[in-house]
């Protein structure tokens, strides 16, 4: 620590352990912290600018590309939204795979999240290949789940990266009975396999930290929300999916080249795996409740440091839900329904791994995109991760430098941020002043 | 079941230069040469690699010395340059840590050559470098070559 003795200042150029570019600034005058800055480099708003002009079938091929980690999120939200503007229904078969392809998406994202990327904060390993020395065959369970939920996406979506089979409508093709029986044995295998990481990640140790947050999430009568529902909240939020921009806005903030979203009125909200889970833990499969009870998380979860805990617990209702719907499967007559090109102006919100993924589509009477919107979850949870951080820093500068960036860092890594949703260049650096 | 040679391309088509590790497979497609497209996810990587005995990959560098400088990495004889080279380019979490942890659970190929292509240009939006575009056809002559001295 240099100059002011009272003054200490964090600078995290890139982010470890978090999908994307991001940055970290921190400055604090003795208990104060002066300058707070989470910095994330967003690239839907050059997809949206990209979209216009394009074709409205285009939408969900292009979408897929602005992540790499969850690009059937981007392609469901997509889809929902230009069928809801063509006044499209989907539902039988082609809904059931639609799930199917997301259960393969949370599968591959939370494996990632909880084995490789924030299981080693809790083990004290800075990343996953000390974590892979310190405790061998660990990492090799981890990285079966993720095959298995890689399948998925190479049956549904063409192959395991990108999928290429998803259009309005439905799908390019449907797979075989059979196709999708050969993934029965593996996920049978996946659900003992999921019971084995809540009852490893159950015995971390979570920092004790507690907000009054403001939980965003689908809410549908039927089931655990991927595709569909409306959006609900802890604090009487209830609306459709149409309503979301009359709810919610974007600002832009100078230091940064994201937007910021906000409720109206100016506050906070979180999305993702907690806010799922606490506004939904009715319509979770049995067998996850009663896990969740022996964590004693059945009223709810409002610790962000446990959401390794919940997305385990995701982990099991997807596999287990995966199972089902591969069970039951009844090829379709068609792999996608007809339609009529109209102009009209759709919403789709669905839940992507790390919260809900908005989007909205103006269209030409000749199927093209006047305008496009996409909100995805990272951007909704900024200002969450800066209030979280603005609230732990200063209970815990009596750390070293070293545990006390670490623990930043982890607070940041609780909402698996997909910061970049597009690139992996990510540094770490920190100076006193 | 052991293969003998996978070629993987690694890149973003939307990043600027960061685009050549896919247009170098590309043209390597077009002369009949089959290989993977990956955005260098190490888990990704891990997979596609698994069970082939070398790896040919084809990435993009951060400018260093010459835009369109093509840089061949034997990771059994370079691990210092792979570092320097590999650890800084846009797939942080991706390819010197997918080499790494490949080792250690003993699915690593057991060559594992890089083609590391110098670039300056990579945020959203940008067009690829035309130095870095003319590197693309260099790049697969010295693949073709290295696949010919191996057969």
């Amino acid at each position: 620590m240099t100059g002011d003795k009272n003054t200490r200042k964090i600078k995290v150029d890139y982010l470890a352990r978090v999908e994307g570019e991001g940055a970290l600034t921190l400055q604090t005058e003795g208990d104060k912290i002066v300058d707070l800055q989470f910095r994330i480099f967003e690239p839907p708003r050059f997809f949206e600018a990209f979209l216009q002009g394009r074709r409205y079938s285009e939408a969900p091929d292009i979408t897929a590309r602005i992540c790499g980690i969850c690009p059937a999120a981007y392609q469901m939200s997509s889809v929902h939204a230009i069928e809801d503007a063509l006044g499209v229904k989907i539902g039988g078969p082609i809904r059931e795979l639609r799930r199917l392809l997301y259960c393969g998406e949370w599968i591959e994202s939370h494996t990632l999240h909880v084995y490789m990327l924030h299981a080693p904060d809790f083990l004290g390993c800075a990343d996953a290949i000390e974590m892979s020395k310190k405790y061998p065959g660990v990492l090799e369970r981890g990285l079966k789940l993720k095959k298995i939920g890689n399948h998925i996406g190479k049956i549904l979506g063409g192959r395991e990266i990108h999928p290429i089979n998803v259009k309005i409508g439905g799908f390019y093709k449907a797979p075989t009975k059979e196709e999708l029986m050969e993934l029965k044995e593996p996920f049978e295998w996946g659900i003992k396999a999921c019971l084995e990481t809540i009852d490893w990640v159950k015995d971390f140790h979570f920092p004790e930290f507690e907000q009054d947050y403001e939980f965003v999430a689908l809410r549908h009568e039927k089931e655990y929300p991927y595709n569909e529902g409306r959006i609900v909240s802890n604090k009487k939020l209830d609306i459709s999916v149409q309503e979301y921009e009359d709810n919610f806005y974007e600002e832009h903030v100078e230091r940064s080249n994201a937007l910021h979203s906000r409720k109206k009125g100016g506050t906070s909200y979180f999305v993702g795996p907690l806010a799922r889970f606490n506004l939904n833990f009715d319509k979770l499969s049995p067998l996850v409740q009663e896990e969740a009870r022996k964590l004693k998380l059945d009223n709810g979860c409002t610790n962000p440091f446990k959401s390794i805990l919940i997305r385990s617990l995701e982990m099991l209702h997807a596999y287990e839900e995966a199972l089902r719907i591969i069970n039951n499967y009844e090829e379709p007559e068609k792999p996608a329904v007809n339609y009529t090109i109209k102009a009209g102006v759709g919403y789709g919100c669905t839940e992507a791994p790390r919260g809900i993924l908005y989007h909205r589509y103006n269209i030409s009477a000749d199927g093209l995109i006047e305008e496009a919107k996409i909100v995805p979850p990272t951007s909704q949870n900024q200002l969450t991760i800066e209030n979280d951080l603005r609230s732990f820093v200063p209970r815990h500068l009596h750390l070293g430098d070293d545990e006390l960036q670490w623990q930043c860092e982890q607070a940041i890594r609780n909402y698996d941020p997909c910061i970049s949703c597009s690139t992996h260049f990510i540094k770490f650096k920190r100076e006193h002043s | 079941m052991s293969h003998d040679l996978v070629i993987i391309g690694i890149g973003n088509m939307y990043r600027g230069d960061d685009a050549v590790g896919l247009m170098v497979a590309d043209e390597l497609e077009r002369s009949g040469i089959r290989t993977i497209k990956c955005r260098g996810d190490a888990t990704e990587l891990m997979e596609t690699w698994e069970g082939y005995t070398k790896a040919i990959i084809i990435d993009a560098c951060p400018y260093m010395e010459e835009v369109g400088k093509i840089y061949r990495i034997d990771i059994n004889e370079d691990e210092d340059i792979l570092i320097n080279a590999v650890r800084t380019s846009s797939h942080n979490f991706g390819l010197s840590e997918a080499i790494e942890l490949s080792k250690l659970l003993k699915s690593l190929p057991d060559e594992v050559i890089i083609y590391a292509i110098e670039g300056e240009k990579f945020n959203n939006g940008d067009d690829i470098s035309n130095k870095v575009k003319a590197a693309v056809l260099r790049a697969c002559e010295q693949i073709k070559n290295e696949i010919t001295r191996g057969e």
